[in-house]
């Protein structure tokens, strides 16, 4: 045991040197995916559906209102992600009270995932089959039961599966949260491991990201087999 | 019971407006099963979505039960499609719940205590033979099985009507006779009109008492069932028709067949048809006894339609043309109909087609 510690001291000095620090990094990071998850998946999810049943042959047609939705993804998907934290400053300032830290940088990340995940959940539900929207108006269902009896329980695999993509697209963003001074793992790989050529600091540093990405995709592939009938 | 008048419906698109359904207006009674047959794209489907109006209508009045459907808010809508059951081609059915979660789904707003559903569930999945399917998924379910679950949901509230959009058609034969009888014992128990959209008159023929028959988005025909089998006016009725009784298929056979290729001086192949008593006459042994006119049967087919037998014989006709006209004239005494046949050499195959009416012996 005291050999295994000896040989990892040997080669990872750094990282060896501040665990602590390691430590918070990725508890910031797991902390911004989550809160950020959470709110732009419930942002994100009431988008989609609203694409989905004001577009043609939806169950409340309104081009309108689906023009207005399409544009305004279309336009946030087109800001990128580093540039997105500096434009939302503003903003962030007035949610949160500031604009620097971990906190502040889940407005930004939570803004920047909803236009993606939208679509996401526009194309998850367009799975299902129109057949059975059709055979639930049939039986007189209103467009509140379509929604939750149908499209968002038949949807229920794609969902998980375009939920599961997001975070891991999300977890991507939260690397970038070091611009506005967020911590997390991606600007400890840079503001440690790159800046002072302590090379084992980024190489741990991803690692524990990958490992992240890798648990994600687990729980989404174990919802997706239970949610499939 | 329903009433549909002057129903149009189109759809438009940027270049040009294509006409679904054309002026049509059809009346269908209480206790009913009222067929319409027709190819795809004849407009049917679209037909039959404006009686739930799951499809508005451009043109025109939409009348169930008395109530005039086009008047109707969102909400009352949605009752009045509660009393009008559907059941469709690919059934439908949800994936992520069971058989039960299915038809529960249907009883969702219904006033009955949640005791009442299941136990409503539980009637009805018997009702349709599955009472041991209870808790399994619709993917582990035949078609035939998802047709039932799909009827069993569309009987859910109680309703009057009951539309199927090609209901059969996904089926194989034994499944869709089973499914076609479950849903004339449905209409002899519990009253329910039923409206059967199909491109099969074999559907029509087995369980209908009315047909119409569409082309181009309007009825060309229609009728009651006996009606329409035995006299038949429009074209594209008789083709239904030849094909559902297989005369087509005994038409073409005989085309490739040498008896027809080498037929006596004093021969003639005839299509007879009759309806009715007339099928209990010894008529081919008459033919002998009276006139000494042989007969071979070349075909012979006998439906039975709403209890009227109506038969199909092709034959060939040997005596003298004295004699082959006295046994003519017999055999339309007798409300047969008589109908000359006679062999054409297309290009590279032969076919059998009727003689223009005057030719007839």
């Amino acid at each position: 045991m005291n050999r295994l510690l000896n040989w990892l001291e040997t080669i990872a000095p750094n990282v060896w040197a501040i665990p602590d620090r390691i430590l918070q990094s990725t508890w910031q990071t797991i902390y911004m995916t989550l809160i950020a998850a959470v709110i732009a998946g419930t942002i994100g999810i009431t988008f989609g559906v609203i694409l989905v049943i004001t577009n043609r042959r939806g169950i409340l047609e309104k081009p309108r209102l689906y023009n207005k939705l399409e544009q305004f993804i279309n336009t946030g998907r087109s800001v990128p992600f580093i540039i997105l934290m500096a434009l939302l400053a503003p903003f962030t300032r007035f949610i949160v009270g500031t604009t620097i830290g971990t906190t502040a940088a889940i407005v930004p990340l939570t803004i920047g995932i909803i236009p993606f995940y939208s679509r996401q959940v526009e194309n998850a539900l367009l799975e299902v089959d129109p057949g059975i929207v059709e055979a639930a108006e049939s039986m007189g269902s209103s467009p509140l039961e379509i929604i939750f009896g149908v499209y968002l329980k038949e949807g229920l695999p794609s969902l998980v599966r375009v939920s599961a993509v997001s975070i891991i697209n999300l977890i991507g963003l939260t690397t970038m949260a070091g611009v506005v001074g967020g911590g997390g793992l991606g600007d400890l790989a840079i503001a440690r491991g790159y800046n002072r050529y302590q090379l084992d600091i980024t190489i741990v540093s991803t690692l524990l990201i990958m490992l992240i990405v890798f648990v994600t995709q687990w729980i989404g592939r174990i919802l997706i087999r239970k949610t499939t009938h | 019971m329903i009433e549909l008048k002057h129903i149009d419906v189109h759809f438009e698109t940027k270049e040009h407006i294509l006409h679904a359904v054309r002026d049509v207006s059809l009346t269908i009674e209480k206790g009913d099963i009222y067929g319409i047959v027709g190819y795809s794209g004849a407009g049917k489907s679209t037909l039959v979505r404006t009686i739930n109006l799951l499809q508005r209508p451009s043109n025109g009045t939409v009348h169930v039960s008395g109530q005039d459907l086009l008047g109707l808010n969102a909400k009352d809508l949605r009752s009045a499609r509660k009393k009008i059951g559907m059941i469709f081609q690919h059934f439908n059915l949800m994936n992520a719940r069971t058989v039960a979660g299915n038809v529960h789904y249907a009883l969702r707003s219904s006033s009955l205590s949640s005791e009442e559903k299941k136990l409503k569930v539980t009637e009805l999945l018997d009702l349709v033979g599955l009472a041991d399917k209870h808790d399994v998924y619709p993917s582990q379910l035949s078609g035939g099985q998802k047709q039932r679950v799909g009827i069993a949901r569309a009987l859910a509230n109680d309703p009057e009507v009951l539309l199927c959009d090609e209901a059969t058609s996904a089926l194989d034969p034994k499944t869709t006779l089973s499914i076609l009888e479950l849903l004339k014992d449905l209409n002899d128990k519990l009253g329910l009109t039923i409206v059967i959209i199909t491109h099969e008159m074999e559907v029509i023929k087995e369980i209908c008492n009315k047909v119409a028959v569409m082309e181009n988005g309007s009825v060309v025909e229609e009728g009651d069932i006996v009606s329409i089998f035995t006299d038949p006016k429009n074209a594209l009725t008789q083709e239904f028709i030849n094909t559902a009784t297989h005369i087509d298929q005994a038409l073409v056979k005989l085309a490739k067949h040498p008896s027809i290729l080498d037929l006596h001086d004093n021969d003639t192949v005839v299509r007879l048809s009759f309806v009715g008593q007339s099928t209990n006459e010894p008529l081919i042994a008459s033919l002998y006894s009276r006139f000494t006119v042989t007969t071979n049967i070349l075909y012979g087919d006998i439906e039975i339609l709403y209890d009227t037998p109506i038969g199909n014989l092709i034959v060939i006709l040997s005596g003298s043309s004295q004699q082959l006209k006295q046994a003519v004239n017999y055999l339309e005494s007798q409300q047969v109909t008589v109908q000359q046949l006679e062999k054409i050499q297309l290009v590279n195959k032969s076919k059998v087609i009727p003689l223009n009416r005057e030719k007839i012996i």
